[in-house]
């Protein structure tokens, strides 16, 4: 057998150094990032075939002609969920190793070649004969409008997905609730198909691209402007292949996830949420939307919206959030150990003593419910805010939201919108995140901070919103002292002065800490290291 | 050597279905660990989780003499933790990763052996305690007990010394299958307290044996409170000979938890390019990091550091690299891999000989062209114990097509570091072509005779050690 897709990715496969750090890392404490075990699927299977460094080796050993191709190496290669963690995880190389790509390039490669396992023949089957992988008859798609009427042409297209049409019925149904209540213009697609997520993950490259251009073609005929998805997979997909397609011809077309949107609406004041009763929530974050699509703050924004709510955080979260066990073809080829890693993350869930558990993608959703053994309830994002949707509509919010309020926290994005100099160097839209503590105890056990925003460097200077941003390349952390004497700088020297004595000579009063997101040779490249120069903490005078 | 479905199926009755494996898929996947060595893929895979298990497996392989190797995370870049021999059984121990006991008495924590070292100081930071040494550079992955097995020296070995110098008791399975503990563990009813009572250091004779005298199943460390102080301080030096004698006289001070040195322009461009874009001048850094029960002793100990750099010309270069590198710790080493794989000669010895060594390298380099044949290298020590350093050069193979060129330097460097004094820490296939023919017959002669009484029929590990 000869390896063409996976032999693209002999360069990767040589860079990894087998550290072993995308199977075994716990970077709680040492580096204080919410990263422990990351192979979700390691971590139930227990050897090392299933983490990333083993799956290396085993390419290696498959590209040197050491390892056949049998029914065993097939089950092997379709026990990867693609979730990216490892990936996350990895430092060898800017971006990490991507494992999740070399797994699905063989995957590519060992179908392109005839083999294949017998149940993704039946889904393949369905999804080119049925439109949708489940096999459900295709006129059925539109069942979850129980005849309502939806009008042809609008700027913004929902897609529903397979999942949401089919199987999570009441996901299709809140999203229409809510962009209705958010009076937001959108149509279905005529005659909409899956979108090809599932046969790219499972190896059907060429099949998988057949289908997308029926829906590119279905979207042109819209004219919208906009494309929503509430399924995490489909918008991986529109996100990563049909809008790199569609950027080569020019489209402008937008994808957005729901909770992008309604983020956006709910920051106009079209949408508001008042919860029926108290609740301790805690957000699952689906491989698709956060590691693949970037989505990490929008689903947060909406949770901390709804009023009555308390959100918090599972031992891993964000990028190195724990996959549910679903994805890259899991649940179908092996349903048992899906829900095994499911009921992982439900562990996780339940340590956190949160009380519901929400996610944004209705697979995850289904898989978690699985795993949960009813120990504790799981919803997807739209069908909470759906049911929390409030009479009383919000007002606007301003750009620099934190700024209204009287404690010296509230003054500190106040202070920098007015000294824009400050963030001059960087990059276009790099971003920090800003979050205040009590102490530094507070900040050293990962607790929720008094308030957080974000700044980007822009075109005209700088944008301020609060909470995290998606990708922040560096958190910086303070506490309400430091604050007081940093808003009180005259300009950007004397604040960056003051920034590095806090900085290079905390007290237990006064100080500031930082988290790197990115190498700080990346971070100097992306100008952080003029600033850092003038603060006396690359080097003192 | 294959292993019989009968004996299969005897180890399977021991760990259960779901722990114990053949599939070609998952042996291919224990053959390596993070060096370049080449191994035997093992003939089963057993994954234990507790000491009982581990007992019984070895009465069965001594029965049938079947080679055992023992495994942690595997990030071992020496090729110390992969089998030399066909058809050996891999004890994969990283599910025996619990914490066993923190006893706030004695200021000690047992855990079992599988641990990871970052997962053991997120627990003992929960409970505000710390470690003296805590671990190697990769230690988001490197267990415990694999540290143990091969002296491995690394974060804050400077105040504490390496790995070993944590111990004060071991949990051992023999290749027999007998239980053993050490320290004042000899008695059924003490605490694991003490290292050195009532009789010989037997803990001495584990650690450091690479696997090849017993399956290191617990391990007592000593854990210290929290520190209240903190302080990080950068120099940067124009000359080596200066970095040296200042690094040197820190270590000898005894302040720094860790004192880290970066030896030359290459080195500093690996890891902190930015020093060398602004100062241009410095030929050689080090990092210091301190850390104390109280604020005010920790910055008098700055203070200390500053006026020490200062009398060698050293200039401050504030605290960033090394507040990026401890409070980061374990994720220094792997941006490094994008620089290609890495072949190291990592061992230790007097911080005097610091300077000449690195001179010696640098005109190797510099003789053999290893800049236009594509190699990259980096060139550090870490201030260790009472009063020595560790020797880290490592060359990163660039391009492939030149690795004859690389293994050729790769070798003359590793003697040329014998030659001047200096000894491994670790061994494994990167040190034992070079070892064995320079030691001692007497000191191997015993090392041998130990090794068959412990390990009669040799199970153990074979080939490790010429043994």
């Amino acid at each position: 057998m000869t390896y063409p897709s996976l032999r693209e990715y002999v360069n990767q496969l040589e860079k990894c150094a087998k550290c072993g750090d995308c199977a075994y890392s716990v970077k709680l404490t040492t580096s204080r990032k919410p990263i422990s075990l990351p192979c979700a699927i390691r971590n139930v299977l227990g050897f090392e075939a299933y983490d990333a460094r083993g799956r290396i080796i085993v390419m290696k050993k498959l590209l040197e002609g050491e390892i056949n191709v049998d029914r065993k190496f097939l089950d092997w290669l379709y026990t990867c969920t693609t979730c990216a963690n490892c990936k996350e995880t990895c430092l060898a190389v800017p971006g990490g190793l991507d494992t999740p790509s070399m797994v699905e390039a063989l995957r590519k490669d060992v179908v392109n070649q005839g083999l294949t396992i017998e149940k993704h023949l039946s889904i393949r089957d369905a999804t080119i004969d049925e439109h949708n992988p489940y096999g459900e008859p295709h006129s059925e798609r539109r069942s979850f409008l129980k005849g309502e009427e939806i009008p042809k042409q609008a700027k913004t297209i929902y897609f529903v997905g397979c999942t949401p049409s089919y199987r999570q019925q009441s996901v299709a149904e809140s999203t229409v609730r809510l962009l209705r209540n958010a009076d937001e213009d959108f149509t279905l697609l005529k005659d909409e198909w899956c979108c090809g997520s599932v046969l790219l993950r499972l190896g059907y490259e060429d099949l998988g691209r057949e289908v997308m251009k029926h829906n590119i073609d279905e979207i042109e005929s819209t004219g919208a402007e906009t494309l929503v998805t509430s399924c995490a997979g489909c918008y991986r997909t529109f996100k990563d292949i049909y809008q790199k397609m569609k950027v080569e011809e020019g489209s402008n077309l937008k994808v957005l996830h729901i909770t992008e949107l309604l983020d956006q609406l709910a920051e106009k004041g079209r949408i508001g949420f008042s919860a029926k009763k108290q609740a301790r929530i805690t957000y699952h974050d689906p491989c698709h939307l956060g590691r693949h699509g970037g989505i990490y703050e929008s689903p947060r924004r909406l949770i901390e919206k709804v009023k009555g709510v308390e959100l918090v955080e599972m031992k891993t979260n964000r990028s190195y959030a724990h996959c549910c066990g679903a994805g890259g073809g899991v649940k179908s080829t092996n349903p048992d150990l899906a829900n095994k890693v499911a009921k992982e993350r439900i562990g996780e869930a339940l340590e956190a003593k949160s009380n519901l558990l929400l996610t944004a993608c209705p697979f995850c959703k289904t898989n978690l419910t699985d795993g949960s053994s009813g120990l504790i309830k799981v919803a997807d994002i739209v069908e909470y805010l759906a049911e929390s949707m409030s009479a009383v509509k919000p007002e606007a919010e301003t750009v620099v939201r934190a700024g209204v309020g009287a404690t010296i926290e509230d003054e500190f994005p106040r202070y920098l919108e007015s000294h824009p100099e400050i963030f001059v160097d960087l990059v276009m839209d790099s971003m920090l995140d800003f979050a205040t503590f009590n102490s530094w105890n507070s900040f050293d056990k990962g607790e929720k901070p008094l308030n957080v925003f974000n700044v980007r460097r822009t075109q005209n200077g700088i944008e301020i919103r609060t909470g995290r941003a998606e990708r922040a390349d560096v958190a910086l952390n303070f506490s309400p002292d430091t604050i007081k004497d940093l808003v009180a700088s005259g300009d950007r020297d004397e604040y960056a002065k003051k920034f590095g004595r806090f900085y290079n000579e905390p007290t237990e009063t006064k100080w500031i800490d930082f988290i790197l997101n990115k190498s700080t040779k990346t971070l100097i490249r992306m100008g952080y290291g003029k600033f850092a120069r003038e603060a006396g903490i690359l080097e003192e005078e | 050597m294959t292993v019989s479905k009968g004996i299969y199926d005897e180890l399977e009755s021991i760990v259960g279905s779901s722990n114990i494996s053949n599939d070609e898929v998952i042996l291919y996947s224990y053959s390596e660990d993070s060096s370049p060595f080449p191994a035997q893929k093992p003939a089963v895979v057993v994954r234990v989780s507790e000491t009982s298990e581990v007992a019984e497996i070895m009465k069965i392989a001594n029965r049938m003499k079947f080679p055992v190797v023992p495994a942690g995370g595997r990030s071992s870049i020496s090729g110390a933790p992969i089998p030399r021999v066909p058809g050996a059984i891999m004890l994969d121990l990283t599910n025996m990763d619990k914490v066993k006991e923190v006893d706030e008495d004695t200021m000690t924590v047992t855990v079992q052996c599988g641990i990871r070292w970052a997962q053991l100081i997120h627990e003992l930071n929960l409970k505000g305690y710390k470690l003296g040494f805590r671990g190697p550079y990769g230690g988001n992955a490197g267990t415990v007990g694999g540290s143990l097995s091969v002296n491995t020296v690394g974060c804050g070995a400077s105040k504490w010394g390496g790995a070993c110098n944590s111990v004060l008791s071991l949990e051992l399975v023999l290749p027999t299958g007998e239980v053993i503990k050490t320290g004042s563990g000899w008695s059924p009813i003490a605490k694991r307290f003490a290292r050195y009572a009532t009789f010989n250091d037997l803990t001495g004779i584990f650690l450091g044996d690479h696997g090849t005298l017993g399956v290191k199943t617990e391990a007592t460390l000593k854990i210290y409170p929290l520190p209240k102080g903190l302080a990080y301080a950068d120099y940067g030096f124009t000359s080596l000979s200066n970095c040296v004698n200042a690094f040197h006289e820190l270590q000898k001070l005894g302040i720094p938890e860790e004192i880290n040195m970066l030896g030359d322009k290459t080195s500093i461009g690996l890891l902190a390019e930015t020093y060398l874009e602004s100062l241009p001048e410095i030929e050689c850094a080090f990092a210091v990091v301190i850390e104390e029960i109280d604020s005010a002793i920790a910055e008098r100990k700055k203070a200390i550091c500053d006026e020490v750099a200062k009398k060698y010309g050293g200039k401050a270069l504030g605290s960033f690299l090394t507040r990026a590198l401890w409070l980061d710790m374990f994720n220094m080493t792997q941006p490094l891999f994008d620089s290609g794989f890495w072949f190291n000669t990592c061992h230790i010895r007097p911080i005097s000989t610091l300077r000449e060594t690195i001179e010696d390298a640098q005109a190797l380099f510099r003789k053999e062209k290893v800049n236009e044949k594509g190699m990259k290298w980096i060139i550090s020590a870490l201030g260790v114990d009472r009063c020595f350093c560790t020797c880290w050069i490592t060359l990163f193979e660039g391009d492939r097509s030149k690795h004859a060129d690389l293994e050729r330097v790769w070798g003359k460097l590793k003697e040329m570091e014998l030659e001047s004094g200096g000894v491994p820490y670790w061994t494994g296939q990167l040190w034992e072509p070079h070892v064995l023919p320079r030691v001692n017959q007497g000191f191997y002669s015993v090392l041998k005779r130990i090794k068959s009484v412990v390990d009669p029929n040799s199970i153990l590990h074979p080939s490790t050690f010429g043994l």
